[in-house]
């Protein structure tokens, strides 16, 4: 986690035609704040106001082999702080420390891809069973998820969180409390993430009192980076999902994807600072 | 349960999106039937390439690229494919104009997006990474929104996709800020960084660097993007511009990959590891004897003709101007042809060779 003063880094994109509100994106594993513009690109055509933030896991953090979950549970209380709000948007793995984080206040929530079952999904991604290992060993094992070398302090912090099968997440979701809309976003042939998951995902928000909207997308991808046509779609689906969470109409039109790309490389190369969240 | 609507994820032929998003290896006979789609897809779009098709496969002595028709490139010179094709919110991208005139060459967001899917699946295949969120150092001008040049647009995309800093300063030379705010994200980004641009912005930016003594850190790649041909009409050879932009930036020969691509094909060619040129495997290539007009044998030098199919709104049967080989054979162990572009297509010749090809565009 990159704190400077106690603050996390966060980038803030302002709409041009703002309709009043704010979303938070916490990114997947292993991509940068930077890699975020694309989405936020799409939110900003539709009236809100973008932060995103630099998850620990981003290629850019020199402690990327000790990320940890909970760290990022921490960033995502320290962003929200600030930004009672908001409606936080977390996409693939980031909706386990964001499920950490429920007790914040949260407008409403949208979940893009969610990863629900730490160890069915990274045996699926790694194609071995990390957690089969005994403490000790886990301590030990170092293991490489997409590029980024991993120590096993981020399997021990998941031990040590509960955060790792579906069931504990479920279980800590559905007693939560947590009320505020939800939205999920997931393709329905997803490779790293069944359906019956993101099944008990939905389905735990729902015993703990939330309202939930489901969007699935037909298609076989997780990595959306990798599949542009998936892509494109599922963000379209996560922009009305958001708006329906927070009450607005989809009343704008969608960008084409090549205006897209356009206004994507335009606010990539323009230089934008950062700024701090949760020192205040 | 909440229920869930469900959504399909694009419109699209999904097959071969499958495979460009994948980057499985298409076999050969899928990637027939998909230039098979591409041709009625094309004669749909334009009643001259249809007008075309048909009389080239009337001809009483049947042509090798009877079955998809190619184009030679002088015709999207013309405007007539582009004409008939560009309505719609098609982005029109432009070739350089180096030989005198500029292609131009329709491109809808299928196409986009397949253009960005393949170039995702080219770069886990050949630059052997997994991750691909690195800063990308720019070294073209911005691309115009109105009729980009392609060559501007490839190198910004990669921008568009990634982490990118523009390296070239508005009035000329480098922007020495943004040089230095790149080389620090690459310095601390896991997998270093990317450098995409021409040959001879490449041998500049190498020297600028050295003479700054900036670092470069070593996992970092370099794309040269675009032509040989630099200022006073100077013709860099590929060696030398490797040895140049590797040593002044500190990294190992294998991290310059060379690329290969024209404006009227939707796919960008990369070097592997051994630095070789691989044919993706959606893209077909052939080589054209052009004293025969018929297909060179294997090994032997000729015309290089593409067909395309994952261009979805122009058809991307070209017969380029470039000469080049083509080999089976690669110690990477990749799959897909290996290419050679040895030269350009001798104007003379080449027209005629063109000629005879477009002789039925002509008469439609």
């Amino acid at each position: 986690m990159t704190t400077i003063g106690g603050g996390v880094e966060v980038w803030v994109d302002r709409a041009a035609d703002p309709c009043g509100r704010e979303v938070v994106i916490f990114g997947p594993f292993g991509m940068t704040a930077t890699d975020m513009i694309v989405l936020s690109v799409v939110f900003q055509h539709h009236g809100f106001d973008v932060v995103r933030v630099e998850m620990g896991s981003s290629p850019r953090r020199a402690g990327t082999s000790d990320y940890r979950l909970s760290t990022d549970a921490a960033v995502v209380r320290q962003v929200l702080a600030d930004r009672p709000a908001a409606t936080v948007v977390s996409i693939s793995l980031a909706s386990l420390p964001v499920t950490l984080a429920l007790g914040c206040p949260i407008a409403s929530l949208v979940m893009l891809t969610p990863v629900v079952d730490l160890r069915a999904t990274l045996r699926r991604v790694t194609g071995e069973d990390a957690f089969a290992l005994d403490r000790d060993r886990l301590a030990r094992h170092r293991m490489e998820v997409l590029g980024i070398q991993l120590s096993g302090s981020m399997a021990l912090d998941a031990l040590e969180h509960d955060l790792v099968t579906g069931e504990q997440t479920c279980d800590r979701i559905a007693g939560a409390g947590f009320r505020a809309p939800v939205g999920i976003v997931s393709a329905t042939g997803d490779p790293w993430v069944a359906p019956e998951e993101v099944d008990a995902l939905a389905a735990a928000f729902e015993a703990g009192g939330a309202p939930v909207g489901r969007t699935g997308i037909e298609a076989h991808v997780h990595q959306l980076n990798r599949h542009p046509r998936a892509a494109y779609a599922m963000v379209n689906a996560l922009v009305d999902e958001v708006l329906a969470s927070v009450g607005l109409p989809a009343d704008r039109p969608r960008l084409s994807f090549r205006t897209l790309l356009e206004r994507t490389r335009d606010q990539r190369s323009a230089a934008v600072r950062p700024e701090l969240a949760g020192d205040r | 349960m909440p229920p869930t609507q469900l959504l399909p994820a694009a419109v699209g032929t999904r097959e071969i999106d499958h495979y460009l998003e994948t980057g499985e290896d298409v076999p050969p006979a899928l990637l027939d039937g998909w230039v098979e789609d591409a041709v009625a897809r094309a004669c749909a779009l334009s009643p001259r390439y249809r007008a075309y098709v048909d009389r080239v496969r009337s001809l009483p002595e049947p042509r090798f690229d009877a079955h998809a028709p190619l184009l030679p490139s002088g015709v999207f010179k013309t405007g007539s494919i582009d004409a008939e094709l560009s309505e719609g919110d098609a982005l029109v991208t432009q070739s350089s104009g180096t030989m005198g005139t500029r292609s131009r060459v329709p491109r809808d967001d299928l196409t986009l997006m397949r253009l960005l899917a393949g170039l995702n699946a080219e770069i886990r295949r050949l630059l052997e990474v997994e991750s691909l969120s690195r800063p990308v150092g720019v070294l073209a001008e911005s691309p115009s929104d109105d009729e980009p040049t392609w060559l501007s647009y490839l190198i910004h995309l990669t921008g568009a996709a990634f982490d990118s800093f523009g390296l070239l300063a508005p009035g000329g030379g480098f922007d020495d800020d943004a040089l230095d705010a790149f080389l620090a994200a690459a310095a601390t980004n896991v997998g270093g960084g990317c450098i995409a641009g021409p040959p001879a912005y490449l041998v500049d930016l190498a020297d600028h660097v050295r003479r700054r003594r900036g670092h470069v850190p070593p996992e970092t790649f370099v794309l040269a993007i675009g032509g040989w041909k630099a200022r006073g009409g100077r013709v860099y050879r590929p060696a030398e511009v490797r040895s140049q932009v590797t040593s002044g930036l500190g990294l190992d020969e294998h991290r310059f990959r060379d690329t290969y691509s024209m404006v009227e094909i939707n796919t960008l060619i990369l070097e592997c590891r051994a630095l070789r040129k691989h044919v993706p495997t959606w893209l077909r290539v052939e080589v054209l004897d052009p004293r025969t007009g018929r297909r060179a044998a294997r090994g032997e030098d000729g015309v290089l003709c593409f067909w395309d199919p994952t261009a979805q709104s122009y058809p991307g049967f070209v017969m380029s101007d470039d000469v080049g080989v083509l080999d089976d054979r690669c110690s990477c162990g990749a799959a897909g042809p290996v290419v050679e572009v040895v030269g350009r297509v001798n104007r003379t010749e080449g027209r005629g060779c063109a000629a005879k090809l477009s002789d039925g565009v002509g008469r439609t």
